[in-house]
């Protein structure tokens, strides 16, 4: 910030100076950073008023009436005790369904306690004029040469009407304005009525700063905060008081004081930066109307104020803090960590506050903590875009990537704001109120990891800002684009609501008492659940919004016209080409990453572990993870080396075309290694006739789908810090063009393929002797018995007791009770079991070209029985196959195969 | 005759802030009504009710205030002084200035000897205020200068 003299202040700044006409009208375009303030104030005020009136309900005597009825539902429902999963949620529906009415009384009482803050605010907002007049004892303007001169000012300003007013004790040269809907109110001193003729340009810019409050609607939203923090003190501070004093029900004082106080002040201190902030805004306001203002030089000349370490308590920025702005605009822009905090603080206290309501409400809610994060992010993630959207407006186009303290504060806010909450401190295990080494580790691993998840946040939004803002790249100058921070808003408010409800699912851990590591895995699995496993639409969304808005700036950027067609058409064919061969190496790398699991794990694990489908499911799981790893490390490494005004985004483009083609290659990894030898994990000598064809439908959809969107999820963490990096080595090396060869490129994925496929080792050891071998697969799943070969099918064993090869006995690995057995007679029998077969209903068949009986009849336990009986040379078999009861279609496959694989041993 | 006296020096008043600062002139009905104490109060104000109010450090001087006091004192010194033909001549010049009427019988100019005596009152005033001698003589200068002046409306 500049500081010079005050009095060296020149009257308007360089034509090439940042905050150039240009670029100040630009900013004024934009809404002004205000009204995302008044948004999170709204939100602030919202969700302490849920909390506190939750809170005077639960001290009524309906309070303890609905605890005791929540108990009394809960233990009629849960009587007798439920077993099983399915069993234990019915039983919870019935309870919320018994407890429903009551809770909803609350709700409603909620609710109408808002109502109160919300007319009360109104009432006051309203009668704000008639009591600045009283108060202030204003009378009309008199005087016609004056009134002729304030109207040719207001006319030069373009507002609408106003009332003049003076306040002639008052001798200072000062103004100010007021009023309440479609009413304004400018009161001018006594003292601006002589300094019109005795300092015309002092007072010219007082009275244009004025009126500029007015052109930027500043009077509403300004007023309306100050009449919702007077409301929100007597409609939510004072009964708070009076709970904390006479009421014990939100829980120990000293837990709630805290609480409290906190809320208080963050509404007061988003109230008092809500004012602050106007003014820089009014004064480029008054900038832009005349560009010859005194302005600079009256605010240079006023006094510094008194209480200069309490800024944030100040309604005003100090004069040369003002002046400063209006040679460099920085503070109309700036963005920084209390902003962030501010966010995140408020977004996450509004969403449990949220959660609190729609539980009292709605009985079965479908969405679980998507709505209640969906309800506050509405008003957080729009007011970060907006905040965002103006600070890299205003940035030098050679910054990128700002916005990490704002990323910081917004993570501490998001985790912090769960242990701020009222309801909070009812958790008794919890740090700060419960002090122990490990409520403190599992506080502050939910602090660190909750601000990592957070951190790139307002990087990613400051990024889509620039492909709307920039759209000629880092070099352009910044045009504002109010559409595509119509895209952003509700892009930010998608993604918002999904990390609140992540914080709100994740936090329970640190609520019951969980310790650091607890916390960690808790949060991490969960993460890479919504990452990548879970199939909702909410977490496929997310990482669609990180393209989606990049592509509309790229389509509305389509339809502007421009000159050059070829030469722009060529100079984005080079541009792309290196994010193009990064692609297809990612890509290279996942599969071949994925490959290589398979090919380690065939090295490295014993055959029959490798057998059994629970292993399989485990390696699969670990192989997608594995692909995406290698996805996440060539967005990295794209994102660090590419030099790029879009790096970012071709970076997640990596990602999600490496995670697609690894996810190809690892949902397709049995059906690759039936015709690829090393790489059957299954087989030593793999059947031939399986390989045909690869999987594909929905299978291979989901699959790659999901290891495509975690890689991009994941990369979303990385990216901007990678490409911040980058640059920053680039700029330290003086070498702003990227060296990175496709050949670097390549080595690059070698080295991450072999970490990666290396890892494998580890994981196929650790899960190994975890898995039960039920017995043995054979030679290669080929099983001899008296006079004929079986191939068993991956996941069945042989649980023939030695010695007694008379009776083959295969289990299934995953349903226990499925059996093979086959029970080799000498052919002398085969007349009896023939005669009891066909009085069982058998029919005859053919398997393997051999005529037989088959007959499907019921077993115990409710298991389905199948039997064949096939007469061959000296031995007649009885082959039966035992399922359990609803799982045949499961099956079905595998008991088919080995059936078709039986046939008479060769040699006899 | 308080309130006949009272419209004397709010006339005079007003002709001579027309005269020694105009521009303060559209303070001057809402200035009067303090300084007769009709206004109940100067109102209330401070830094924090004025939200989006904007104004420099600077107190700006009235010279509104001054005049009128020095209005008051010198009408009723003149009183004190018991001229009864100067007071009788200044009260018609008054007279007629407000109703704009020139021609008025016995609206005659004032003599040397009034227009001297109103000199020696108002200079005499304007020592009581400790108005500084530069412009305690700027005072009585405009005051004289109003007095004889044909009366404008």
């Amino acid at each position: 910030m500049t500081t010079g003299s005050p009095g060296a202040l020149p009257a308007s700044p360089g034509p090439t100076a940042p905050g150039s006409a240009g670029t100040r009208r630009g900013a004024l375009a934009l809404p002004a950073s205000t009204s995302f303030r008044f948004a999170l104030l709204i939100a602030a005020v919202l969700a302490s008023s849920i909390m506190v009136y939750g809170g005077i309900y639960s001290a009524t005597p309906r309070g303890p009436a609905l605890q005791e009825l929540i108990l009394t539902c809960h233990a009629h429902a849960m009587s007798p005790a439920p077993h099983g999963i399915f069993a234990i949620a019915r039983a919870d529906a019935r309870a919320r369904a018994c407890e429903a009415g009551a809770e909803r009384v609350e709700g409603v009482w909620v609710l109408a306690g808002i109502g109160v803050l919300a007319l009360l605010a109104g009432v006051l907002y309203g009668a704000q004029p008639w009591w600045y007049r009283r108060r202030l004892r204003l009378s009309p303007l008199t005087g016609a040469a004056l009134a002729g001169r304030l109207e040719d000012l207001r006319s030069r300003a373009g507002t609408g009407p106003v009332t003049w007013l003076q306040q002639p004790w008052n001798l200072h040269l000062s103004a100010f304005a007021f009023g309440r809907f479609r009413r304004r109110y400018v009161a001018i001193s006594g003292g601006a009525v002589v300094a019109a003729v005795r300092q015309p340009a002092a007072f010219d810019a007082v009275v244009l700063h004025e009126l500029a409050h007015i052109k930027n609607r500043d009077i509403d939203q300004t007023y309306l905060a100050l009449a919702i923090w007077r409301a929100f003190v007597v409609a939510v501070l004072l009964p708070m008081a009076w709970l904390l004093i006479f009421s014990r029900v939100l829980g120990p004082p000293q837990h709630v004081l805290w609480r409290a106080a906190a809320l208080g002040l963050i509404v007061y201190l988003l109230r008092d930066s809500i004012v602050r902030s106007r003014e820089f805004d009014a004064d480029a306001r008054v900038r832009e109307i005349d560009p010859d203002t005194s302005l600079g030089t009256v605010l240079a000349d006023l006094p510094p104020p008194r209480r200069r370490a309490w800024h944030l308590g100040r309604f005003h920025p100090s004069g040369r803090e003002r002046a400063a702005a209006l040679l460099n605009p920085a503070p109309l822009y700036r963005c920084g960590f209390w902003d962030g905090l501010a966010v995140g603080l408020v977004a996450a206290i509004g969403a449990a506050a949220a959660q609190e309501m729609v539980f009292l409400l709605i009985t079965v809610n479908p969405t679980g903590s998507l709505l209640p994060g969906a309800i506050f992010a509405l008003f957080c993630g729009p007011a970060l875009a907006v905040a965002i959207w103006r600070m890299r407006f205003g940035e030098p186009e050679t910054a990128a990537g700002r916005g990490w303290p704002a990323g910081l504060g917004l993570g501490l806010g998001l985790a912090l704001g769960p242990v701020v909450t009222l309801s909070a401190a009812l958790d008794q295990s919890v740090a700060p109120d419960s002090l122990s080494l490990r409520t403190a580790g599992a506080l502050a691993m939910w602090l660190a990891l909750i601000t990592f998840l957070f951190l790139s946040f307002p990087v990613w939004i400051g990024h889509w800002a620039d492909w709307w803002q920039r759209p000629g790249g880092r070099a352009g100058a910044p045009v504002p684009a109010r559409g595509g921070l119509l895209v952003a808003a509700v892009g930010a408010w998608v993604v918002l609501s999904a990390g609140l409800g992540l914080i709100q699912r994740s936090y329970l851990t640190v609520s019951n008492g969980g310790s650091a590591r607890g916390v960690a895995n808790d949060l991490i699995q969960s993460f890479m659940f919504a990452a990548g496993v879970d199939q909702s639409a909410q977490s496929r969304v997310v990482p669609l919004v990180f393209f989606a808005v990049p592509l509309s700036a790229l389509l509305a950027g389509l339809r502007r016209p421009r000159a050059g067609g070829a030469a722009v058409r060529a100079s984005w064919l080079r541009q792309a080409r290196p994010g193009a061969l990064l692609c297809v190496a990612g890509a290279l790398t996942a599969a071949a990453a994925a490959l290589a699991v398979a090919a380690v794990a065939r090295a490295h694990t014993a055959a029959p572990v490798r057998w059994d489908p629970l292993f399989l499911g485990s390696l699969q799981i670990y192989d997608f993870q594995v692909a995406a790893a290698a996805a996440v490390v060539f967005a990295v490494i794209a994102a660090a080396a590419l030099r790029s005004a879009r790096a970012e985004t071709t970076a997640l483009a990596v990602a999600a075309v490496a995670g697609a083609a690894g996810g190809l290659v690892a949902a397709n990894i049995a059906p690759i290694g039936y015709c690829v030898t090393p790489l059957s994990i299954l087989y030593a000598r793999p059947p031939a006739s399986l390989c045909q064809n690869l999987y594909g439908g929905s299978y291979l959809a989901q699959s790659v789908l999901s290891v495509s969107a975690e890689a991009v999820v994941i990369s979303l963490l990385f990216v901007p810090a990678a490409h911040s990096a980058g640059r920053a080595l680039a700029i330290r090396r003086r070498r702003e063009r990227s060296r990175m060869t496709p050949l670097w490129w390549l080595a690059a994925g070698a080295v991450a393929v072999a970490v990666i496929g290396g890892s494998v080792l580890r994981a196929a050891q650790a899960s190994a002797p975890g898995t039960p071998v039920l017995g043995s697969i054979g030679n290669d799943g080929w099983v001899r018995g008296p006079g004929y070969d079986v191939r068993l099918f991956p996941g069945w064993y042989d649980t023939t007791p030695a010695g007694n090869r008379g009776r083959m006995v295969a289990v299934n690995a995953v349903y226990p009770t499925a059996r093979l057995d086959i029970l080799a007679f000498p052919a002398s029998v085969a007349a009896p079991l023939d005669g009891l077969l066909r009085k069982q209903g058998a029919r005859p068949v053919l398997l393997d070209g051999m005529r037989g009986l088959h007959v499907r009849r019921p077993g115990q336990a409710g298991n389905a029985v199948q039997e064949w009986s096939i007469a061959h040379g000296r031995f007649v078999y009885l082959v039966q196959v035992t399922e359990p009861a609803g799982y045949s279609h499961y099956l079905s496959h595998s008991v088919g195969a080995m059936l078709r694989s039986w046939h008479p041993a060769t040699d006899g | 005759m308080a309130d006949e006296s009272a419209e004397i020096v709010g006339s005079l008043g007003r002709e001579l802030v027309l005269r020694l600062a105009p521009e303060e002139l559209p303070l001057y009905p809402s200035l009067l009504s303090q300084f007769e104490g009709k206004n109940g109060g100067r109102g209330k104000a401070s830094s924090r009710d004025q939200i989006l109010g904007f104004g420099i450090g600077e107190t700006m001087v009235l010279l509104t205030p001054v005049i009128l006091s020095f209005a008051r004192g010198f009408w009723d010194a003149l009183i004190a002084e018991a001229a009864q033909t100067t007071l009788h001549g200044v009260l018609k010049h008054l007279h007629v200035g407000r109703s704009g009427q020139q021609d008025v019988p016995g609206s005659v100019p004032l003599t040397g000897e009034q227009l001297k005596l109103v000199r020696t009152v108002a200079e005499r005033e304007a020592d009581r205020l400790q108005v500084p001698t530069g412009q305690a003589k700027l005072l009585a200068d405009a005051m004289v200068g109003l007095l004889a002046a044909p009366p404008v409306s």
